[in-house]
């Protein structure tokens, strides 16, 4: 029960972060589906464009949970491991969901 | 590849993990380990700013959809496109934040300020403006 700061809190660093990664890998997922959703809704070639893209963000995801789930397993996320790969995996996921957003925004409705 | 004895000493490999660069060097390659903690509320800010750039796209979606269903004005859909367009710019942004504040870490430098908020801030009040005057002429005619 003691919050004594050395000891709880380098359990607890890593666990924030790996819900972080999670919270984030389920918003790319969630709004990537809703996306092709409303793509597949319009039966053009800009439609079926947006809704591969947004397929390719959840395949992204998808890779990025799997490798943060061994990671911490092994308790590899601290020493060792640089961020850097999934934060760049990421961001892409979220690029091409922009682009595939605006896609959606500029091509003409049905 | 300079891979120094002085990184392998403070994260302290375990055995048989063969020592590897970690990328980028631009940032791994310089100062020293710093407290695991600051590094890991550096992922987690990055990772905050990555959720805001997907709220800026999930906002033009949805303005996207909401204008087609409600067959509102077409200019509507360039400032849903211009919102896609500034969330995969924050998206860019929260990496290359990430890269200069672990490198200040590293460095044990004043950290940067976060530039993106200012410009996220005016890009919210433009819009929230546009958008009430919209609602608030739709409503006078």
């Amino acid at each position: 029960m003691t919050a004594r700061g050395g000891t709880r809190d380098p359990g607890l660093q890593p666990e924030r972060t790996a819900l972080a990664w999670s919270r984030t890998g389920l918003v790319v997922a969630v709004l990537a589906a809703s996306t092709a959703g409303l793509a597949l809704r319009r039966p053009s070639t800009a439609g079926l464009v947006v809704a591969t893209l947004a397929a390719l963000c959840i395949a992204a995801v998808a890779v990025l949970i799997l490798r943060t789930a061994t990671a911490v397993s092994r308790h590899d996320l601290v020493d060792e491991r640089s961020p850097w790969s999934r934060l760049v995996t990421l961001a892409s996921a979220c690029a091409l969901l922009a682009a595939a957003g605006t896609v959606l925004a500029i091509a003409p409705p049905r | 590849m300079s891979q120094t004895g002085r990184d392998a000493g403070q994260t302290g490999p375990g055995p048989g993990s063969a020592p590897r660069a970690r990328r980028p060097e631009r940032v791994y390659g310089v100062g020293s380990e710093p407290d695991a903690r600051f590094s890991l509320a550096n992922e987690r800010t990055a990772l905050a700013w990555l959720r805001t750039s997907l709220a800026l796209v999930a906002a033009g979606v949805g303005l996207t959809s909401v204008a087609e269903l409600a067959g509102l004005a077409r200019w509507l859909d360039v400032v849903a496109a211009l919102l896609c367009l500034c969330g995969g710019g924050l998206a860019v942004e929260a990496v290359a934040g990430w890269r200069r504040t672990e490198r200040a870490l590293r460095l044990g430098a004043a950290l940067p300020a976060p530039r993106a908020l200012l410009w996220l801030g005016a890009l919210l009040v433009l819009l929230a403006v546009l958008l009430a005057g919209y609602a608030v002429g739709r409503l006078a005619r």
